[in-house]
């Protein structure tokens, strides 16, 4: 079965350690628990999905830390990445 | 104790950046360390570089120097030279306003070279302690397998050596920034952690002031492709590198730790300046962790193409996508943990017997074994008049 790994119980996001398509199945392992996840489009290796919604303007959680913001809705099993993540930090063009 | 042992040919003013490489050419162990400083640079650029180059030929892995001026640039090559004589190495000192002639001084070089490349090849090698050791650790052409397989599997020895008495120091100010607060939180006292936060809000700020967004530089369009979302996402997988001791002290560029244990050195992320400031350091050696992607279709090391013969660095990859195309390409593979279950602490003892066996010299790394020179490059912070 296709693998994802979440680093912290705390994680909104999982990072896939296969390439998937539409419909795949995940199993998703944090810690010593697997759960299951059904991936909503094709994602590659070393990317990451959501495993719980992520509403526009919430906080996306990697490490147990915040990684940046949702920048639209993000459903269970969609890709999560520069097109609907924005970081927090850097942000000079915002200043 | 170092574990290698070049005569370094160093200049104190890039305008001179011919002289090591003709001084050095053919000399066994003899390296040319030109640079990138010269009198267009001012201030706390000129400070920062006179005790780079000080600290660099004080690296353990340096035999002795031929310091090579002009004798008219702002850099002192005495005040070098006067630092270099109290740590006992052999060291001379050329400039081409005291000798008078190019080709003179090229001769009295070589012949200062030479002379020292055959006391160098006298010397045994040593039993050495892994307590001696003071590592470097780096990532880069990171992607996510970073922050879940090498970095761990780096953090790993880092932790294994600064458990027997050694020490272990990282840098990259940007590739701390969304998880200084974590690194501070690791600091001995609260100046330390003062001093790291207040690195991070320095470097933060100047990249504010150019009015972009960091992103497409941090993380780099590599990094992206790698799956790696945000400068936070990337720095919170960094520091896994550093394992989990306590965090001594942070130190400027170019600068040698006081003490044993655990430094972070507020430093450019770029490669081919970094290496020059943690070999200032005194680290003899210096882990690599890779992701996969183009960066890792390299010979060299991403960001720094020249060779850097004064400190084998070992590259290590835990990306086990592609990994056919470059095995010949990194010196250790560590992708058999998400591929084959290997566990990191399986893979942290591999790589720990791979940083003694380069230290032994009886492996020479990839990147060593490089034949492209060029000049070093030294962070420059001011403008270039």
């Amino acid at each position: 079965m296709k693998k994802a790994i979440v680093m912290d119980s705390r994680d909104n996001v999982a990072t896939l350690l296969t390439d998937v398509d539409e419909n795949d199945v995940v199993q998703v392992m944090v810690g010593d628990k697997t759960t299951e996840t059904k991936v909503q489009e094709k994602i590659q290796f070393g990317h990451k999905f959501a495993i719980e919604t992520i509403s526009k303007g919430q906080n996306v959680v990697k490490y147990g830390e915040v990684i940046g913001q949702a920048t639209r809705d993000i459903g269970e099993g969609q890709h999560v990445h520069v097109h609907n993540v924005e970081s927090l930090r850097g942000r000079g063009d915002l200043a | 104790m170092g574990v290698r042992n070049v005569v370094a040919v160093v200049t104190t003013t890039g305008c001179i950046n011919e002289l090591p490489r003709l001084i050095s050419r053919g000399i066994p162990g003899a390296i040319p360390l030109g640079h990138n400083l010269s009198c267009s640079h001012l201030g706390d650029d000129l400070k920062r570089s006179t005790w780079t180059l000080t600290n660099l030929v004080a690296n353990p892995n340096v035999f002795g120097a031929v310091l090579v001026g002009m004798g008219c640039e702002q850099m002192s090559p005495q005040k070098i030279y006067e630092d270099i004589q109290k740590l006992d190495k052999p060291i001379e000192l050329l400039t081409l306003k005291e000798v008078g002639d190019w080709d003179e001084l090229i001769r009295r070089g070589r012949n200062a070279a030479q002379s020292m490349s055959n006391q160098a090849s006298k010397q045994p090698r040593e039993k050495a302690e892994l307590g001696e050791m003071s590592l470097a650790i780096k990532c880069g052409g990171s992607d996510t397998t970073s922050g879940l397989v090498s970095n761990p599997v780096a953090g790993f020895v880092a932790d294994r050596i600064i458990s027997e008495g050694g020490t272990v120091v990282f840098t990259e100010t940007p590739e701390i920034l969304g998880a200084e607060h974590v690194l501070a939180k690791r600091a001995i006292n609260k100046a330390v952690a003062e001093r790291l936060l207040e690195a991070a809000k320095n470097m933060e700020r100047r990249i504010m002031e150019m009015g972009i967004d960091l992103r497409g530089s941090e993380p780099t369009p590599a990094n992206i492709a790698g799956g790696l979302t945000t400068i936070e996402e990337k720095s919170l997988g960094a520091i896994i590198k550093a394992g989990n001791a306590p965090l001594q002290g942070v130190l400027n560029y170019g600068e040698t730790p006081a003490g044993r244990g655990l430094y972070f050195m507020d430093g450019p992320a770029r490669t081919a300046e970094l290496l020059v400031g943690i070999a200032a350091a005194g680290c003899q050696l210096m882990v690599f962790s890779m992701g996969g992607g183009l960066p890792s279709l390299l010979p060299m090391l991403p960001a720094a193409p020249a060779r850097f013969p004064l400190m084998p660095v070992i590259k290590m990859s835990g990306n086990p996508d592609g990994y056919e195309r470059r095995k010949d390409l990194i010196d250790i593979y560590v992708g058999s943990v998400i591929e084959a279950g290997e566990t990191i602490d399986q893979a942290g003892d591999r790589l720990l017997r791979e940083v003694v066996n380069v230290a032994s010299g009886e492996n020479q790394t990839i990147y060593e074994k490089g034949t492209y020179e060029e000049p070093l490059l030294i962070q420059i912070d001011g403008p270039s008049i």
